[in-house]
């Protein structure tokens, strides 16, 4: 699925989880039983029983159909991955933020030591602040909601946590933090709103400028209800995705300013929700996609030039690596991929290359970081294949391999070193279980290994480059009451299941201490940490009143 | 039939029965001839009924049931019998030849047992059983005074099955999923533990292998495993310096998402090849297990077995019905014989009426062209074969008067080199069984004979193949044994055979077995029994004893028959509680029944003067409470 911006600095709400994962499944059933039995040459229940099990084939897919009889096309593609992102740690450290205590905890993760900061009033939304420099340096952001600031806190040599305290604009509920940790933009995520009022353009962007001793915010109005923000590389500029285009900001000596508004589409009054637009990470351009399209635009970020690039059929999703240097295209009607050089696809259209997977049904792709690795699946319909192709140069280089996971897609996870995927399943329908996963071997040729859950998957990390040897994923279910989460050791796919205390509401890994930790929903604080090197679990409880180690 | 190493089963010819009803129903889409399953059965203990015919009418033959693992024996090394009681978890020790017993303590549900070879030391005993509760498994080490040291290692959840390489250095703690009802699609048993057993303290590996593993090999040299799962086989270096690990999964067919529950898998014992044998396939793939490449052995017709000889140097395959490609068992004629096979098919027939061959039905009275393609004129044949068994309770088809339809076609085998058939796929041996009717093949431990048989179908005759070089090369006469043929054993020195028989509907006996002298041209021994078999062991030493457990839980009879080869003597040997398992301690000459009781309870027989000795409580106090009979 595409990027997103930094969805690392979000703390997640479980229950936002929850309710993407559920709406996933009622769409799918609900669209799938809508379709009916597709009259095309795809064999009937392809999709449409409810929550039946497509196994593969192109044929499940109405294109070959006569046009009199042609089945319709499975729904658009669903992006759900960033709703699984995990919340934040910082060297050897997790931060945890409470909003109803307006107080910051900072929890050793070797010591398990805990340091309480206080914050500002409804401390609620926490950001890492890296420093490429020095990893082992200790910086968070966090977003006070009522008293509409910021509260910045470093972790000085001697252990003390300092705070500094930035006025931002109302509203905000989203961070974006630069790859050298100099500018924090502090915007507001309409998405995340309920029931907003059309004339709610959460416009309001608040860039502060992190670079000690000069911390200062400044308030900027963007287009039309953000959907992004990212940064150029060199930190010069921040990009805002909005309704009516991409909002420039420069990030000069001379303080932030909105410089320029650059039009993605031709008809800037178009329906916005149907584009996804991703930013090189240097900021020169802009990839569009529209559903319904076959189209897929570069726009100049420097001057607004678009450059279309007509591939064979709609574009479903459309993947951008890590560098931005390749960006890999789906046409899902012809199971088809486009891996276009960036940027040298704008000033030569030949350069892509482009395969088809015969027999599949794809809407969706997750590139690994490298972009080495492209996982090809769909989640509009009820389908339990995974297509791995080969990206990296050589004689290799788009080939691909198809394997089962027993249980519909739903979202696809490449670890770091593109060695492994980790893949969230909706149950089949007969199944018992309530969720499932895989982890999937995608650079050897082993099998992918499947887990049943007895609660949904509602958050997921993998341990980054360079070892992405662990994992975690984190269930839960309210009703029962079924609170839990599996230990993932990828290099031989063992798979361990830690039962939780309180529901969790996000996972993450502190890799400087070589654990990984899953935050949970409880009055006084909890939070679980796993040792990945020996399995062993400790919950911390009530750790802002005393630290207290209760397991 | 390819032989897995362990296990017993009891009710074993309830679930052949089962299974016979239930593949005759899924073989409705093979469209085709009629009557198959009750059918061809031949001498005069066929015609008499046509009951067992009810569900055999509707398809095609249905495939051939692989039957000998469940007959298969637990634990015993050197002279000791190693029992395990999930309940107290504790395991016994029990010497044979005095019948002493340490107890000794396990994890919590020490449940599956397996036996660590050492072949240096024949006499050593070393056992390993899963604790299925504590997700741990236990070492044990018994000394020449029987006293006993443990060690455990984790093991994931849900292990229910063991492979021990033949060295004895490494055992694979495995979840074999058929034996897990109403598993989940998304419970893979993916995950197998490996533990080393080379050092002092003993070390687990936990891998995680294809979905839904069935069969684990380890080459004979100890250093890889080779577990067969749905997408292909998963390889395993076992003694790499770093430690276990997966080195590549190899795939088997040229798709792998295909239905997997149609191979069947075997690895050669150096592990350098996988035979692959696919329902209704003519083909015979064989696979190189160090870089996959795969090469296809084309026969006459649809190969319904595989086996292999232990020394993996030859493989035999079973073409049962030559040129029957692409629509199922349809054409065999096998209905020929028994009024059962009428009766059933009629009934089908008037089921499969829609699927269009009516009218060959209704001429065939019963054969019917049941199945779905409408292979007309096998199913008059079938017909015919009512009329062979007219005289048999047989209703509707036991009316119809056709014409004979002769013998059935004759069945191929094929003998396949290994590993010349993978540089030449065209470059093998082949013989006609004119006559018969033969799917199954059991290969005698020294591969010189191959004993044919079918249990496809009701059919009482065996064929033994002569497959050692020589002037009887592939040389064969067929046995009839009164019953119908479902499981073969053939002894270590391939000098004679044990089969498991199920008795025909005008039987009074619930069970039988037969003594198949194999190297010499004698008569058969076919015993009736009063309780279906369950359990069989063969005395690997000198392969001239056996034992035969027969159980019924509904009419509590349970016994253990002692066989004597080659006299051919059967004595019975009346059981108190419902037998488990049954083994060989040939080291104490003697065999045991292991039997369901609360406080354990275990019958031993001497092999050379045929005494019993009955343990019980034996983890109490080693009690014996039943003496010489």
């Amino acid at each position: 699925m595409s990027a997103h911006a930094s969805p690392s600095t979000k703390l997640l709400a479980a229950s936002l989880i929850s309710i993407s994962f559920g709406l996933l499944r009622c769409g799918a059933s609900s669209s799938d039983s809508g379709a009916g039995a597709p009259s095309g040459s795809g064999g009937a229940g392809a999709y449409a029983g409810a929550g039946g099990l497509a196994t593969g084939g192109g044929g499940n897919y109405g294109g070959a159909a006569g046009a009199a009889d042609a089945a319709p096309p499975p729904p658009p593609e669903k992006e759900v991955e960033s709703s699984f992102r995990s919340p934040v740690a910082t060297g050897k450290f997790v931060w945890t933020a409470n909003p109803s205590s307006g107080r910051v905890a900072l929890i050793d993760a070797t010591t398990y030591e805990v340091k309480i900061a206080d914050a500002g009033f409804g401390p609620t939304y926490i950001a890492a602040i890296p420093d490429p420099k020095n990893p082992d340096s200790n910086e968070a952001i966090v977003l006070n909601v009522l008293s509409h600031d910021a509260t910045l806190f470093r972790v000085q040599t001697d252990g003390s946590v300092t705070a500094k305290t930035l006025g931002t604009h109302k509203g905000a509920n989203a961070w974006a933090v630069s790859p050298g940790g100099k500018w924090a933009i502090a915007w507001t995520d309409a998405t995340q709103v309920q029931n907003a009022d059309p004339t709610d353009g959460f416009q309001d962007i608040t860039v502060i400028s992190l670079e000690p001793g000069k911390e200062a915010s400044t308030i900027l109005s963007v287009g039309y209800r953000p959907t992004r923000l990212a940064f150029a590389s060199d930190e010069s500029h921040a990009f805002a995705v909005t309704e009516p285009g991409v909002s420039v900001v420069s990030l000069d000596a001379l303080g932030p300013s909105v410089s320029a508004l650059i039009e993605v589409s031709d008809d800037p009054l178009e329906n916005p929700a149907s584009r996804d637009v991703t930013i090189t990470p240097d900021g020169a351009y802009a990839l569009v996609r529209r559903d319904g399209s076959s189209d897929v635009a570069l726009v100049s970020l420097a001057n607004g030039d678009k450059t279309k690039i007509t591939l064979s059929g709609e574009v479903t999703d459309l993947d951008l690596s890590d560098d931005g240097t390749r960006a890999v295209a789906v046409v899902r009607q012809n199971a088809e991929i486009d891996v276009m050089a960036v940027p040298g696809v704008v000033t030569d259209p030949s350069l892509v290359d482009k395969t088809t997977v015969s027999g599949e049904l794809f809407g969706s792709v997750s590139l690994s970081p490298d972009a080495s690795v492209a996982l090809l699946y769909t989640n509009a319909v009820s389908n339990d294949h995974l297509t791995i192709v080969d990206l990296l140069a050589g004689a290799d280089y788009l080939t691909h391999r198809t394997v089962a996971l027993k249980a519909p897609v739903f979202a696809v996870f490449p670890a770091a070193d593109a060695a492994h995927a980790v893949v969230l399943q909706t149950p089949l329908t007969g199944s018992t279980k309530a969720g499932a996963f895989s982890v999937v071997p995608t650079t050897k040729l082993l099998s992918p290994k499947i887990t049943g859950t007895d609660a949904a998957p509602n958050s997921v990390a993998i341990e980054p480059a360079p070892k992405s040897e662990h994992a975690l994923v984190t269930v839960r279910d309210d009703t029962k009451k079924i609170f839990g989460v599996y230990l993932i050791r990828l290099a031989n796919l063992q798979v361990d299941y830690v039962k939780l205390a309180s529901p969790p509401l996000a996972t993450g890994i502190v890799t400087a201490a070589h654990k990984g930790y899953v935050a949970q929903q409880h009055p006084d604080g909890r939070i679980t940490f796993v040792d990945f090197a020996d399995g062993s679990v400790r919950t911390l409880t009530g750790f802002e009143l005393a630290a207290k180690v209760v397991d | 039939m390819l032989r897995p190493s362990f296990l017993f089963l009891p009710l074993l010819l309830l679930v052949a029965h089962c299974g016979q009803g239930q593949d005759s129903s899924d073989s409705k889409s093979d469209g085709g001839g009629a009557g198959k399953d009750g059918s061809a059965c031949f001498g005069p203990s066929c015609g008499t009924g046509g009951g067992t015919a009810g569900s055999g009418g509707s398809g095609g033959t249905p495939p051939e049931q692989e039957l000998e693992a469940t007959f298969k024996s637990p634990v015993a090394t050197g002279k000791f019998v190693w029992a395990a009681n999930p309940e107290s978890g504790r395991v016994a020790l029990i010497n044979a030849a005095t019948l002493e017993v340490h107890t000794v303590e396990a994890g919590n549900g020490p449940t599956y047992l397996a036996a660590i070879p050492d072949p240096k030391n024949p006499d050593a005993a070393r056992a390993i059983v899963l604790n299925v509760l504590s997700h741990d498994a236990t070492v044990f080490v018994a000394d020449a005074q029987a006293k006993v040291t443990s060690k455990s290692v984790p093991v994931h959840e849900d292990a229910n099955s063991w492979a021990v390489s033949p060295g004895g250095r490494f055992a694979l703690a495995w979840t074999d999923a058929s034996q897990v009802k109403n598993a989940d699609p998304t419970q893979g048993f993916q995950d197998i533990t490996v533990i080393d057993l080379s050092g002092a303290t003993p070390t687990s590996t936990r891998l995680s292998v294809g979905y839904r593993p069935t069969r684990v090999f380890i080459s004979n040299d100890d250093k890889r495993a080779f577990v067969v799962t749905d997408p292909g086989v998963s390889v395993i270096v076992l003694d790499d310096p770093l430690g276990p690990s997966v080195d590549t999964d190899v795939p088997v067919t040229d798709d792998p998402l295909d239905n997997p529950a149609s191979r069947d898998v075997s690895v050669t014992p150096d592990g350098k090849y996988a035979l692959v044998r696919r329902d209704d396939s003519p083909d015979v793939g064989i696979v190189s297990l160090a870089d996959g490449t795969r090469v296809s052995v084309t026969l006459s017709g649809p190969v319904t077995d595989l086996d292999l000889s232990d020394d993996g140097t030859r493989a035999i395959a079973v073409v049962r019905t030559p040129g029957l490609l692409g629509d199922g068992d349809a054409g065999v004629p096998d209905a020929n014989a028994d009024a059962s096979a009428a009766g059933g098919a009629a009934g089908a027939g008037a089921d499969a009426g829609a699927s269009g061959a009516a009218g060959a039905s209704g001429a065939a009275g019963a054969g019917g062209a049941a199945g779905a393609s409408g292979a007309a004129g096998a199913s008059g044949a079938a017909g015919a074969s009512g009329a062979a068994g007219a005289g048999g309770a047989a209703g509707a088809g036991g009316d119809a008067e056709v014409p004979d339809a002769g013998p059935p076609p004759p069945s191929v085998v094929a003998l396949l080199p290994i590993p010349g058939i993978f540089s030449d796929p065209k470059q093998f041996d082949s013989v006609t069984i004119t006559g018969e009717t033969v799917g199954s093949v059991s290969v005698s431990p020294g591969g010189g004979v191959a004993l044919l048989y079918t249990n496809a179908i009701a059919n009482d005759h065996l064929t033994i193949l002569e497959t050692a070089p020589g002037a009887s090369y592939l040389a064969h006469r067929t046995v009839a044994l009164k019953a119908t043929v479902k499981a073969v054993f053939p002894t270590p020195d391939g000098k004679h055979a044990i089969a498991i028989l199920q008795p025909g509907n005008g039987s009074t006996k619930a069970g039988a077995f037969s003594v198949v002298p194999v190297a010499a041209d004698l008569p058969p021994k076919i015993q009736g029994t009063d309780a279906p078999p369950m359990g069989v062991a063969i005395d690997p030493t000198n392969s001239e004893r056996a034992l035969v457990t027969v159980r019924d839980d509904a009419s509590k009879i349970f016994s253990t028959y002692l066989v004597r080869m080659p006299a051919l003597q059967v004595d019975a040997f009346p059981l108190s509680s419902p037998p488990l398992a049954t083994g060989m301690v040939p080291a104490a000459s003697v065999g045991y029944v292991a039997q369901q009781h609360p406080e354990g309870r275990i019958t031993f027989v001497t092999l050379a003067d045929g005494k019993a000795r009955t343990l019980t409580g034996f983890e109490l106090g080693a009690k014996i409470v039943d003496g010489s009979k």
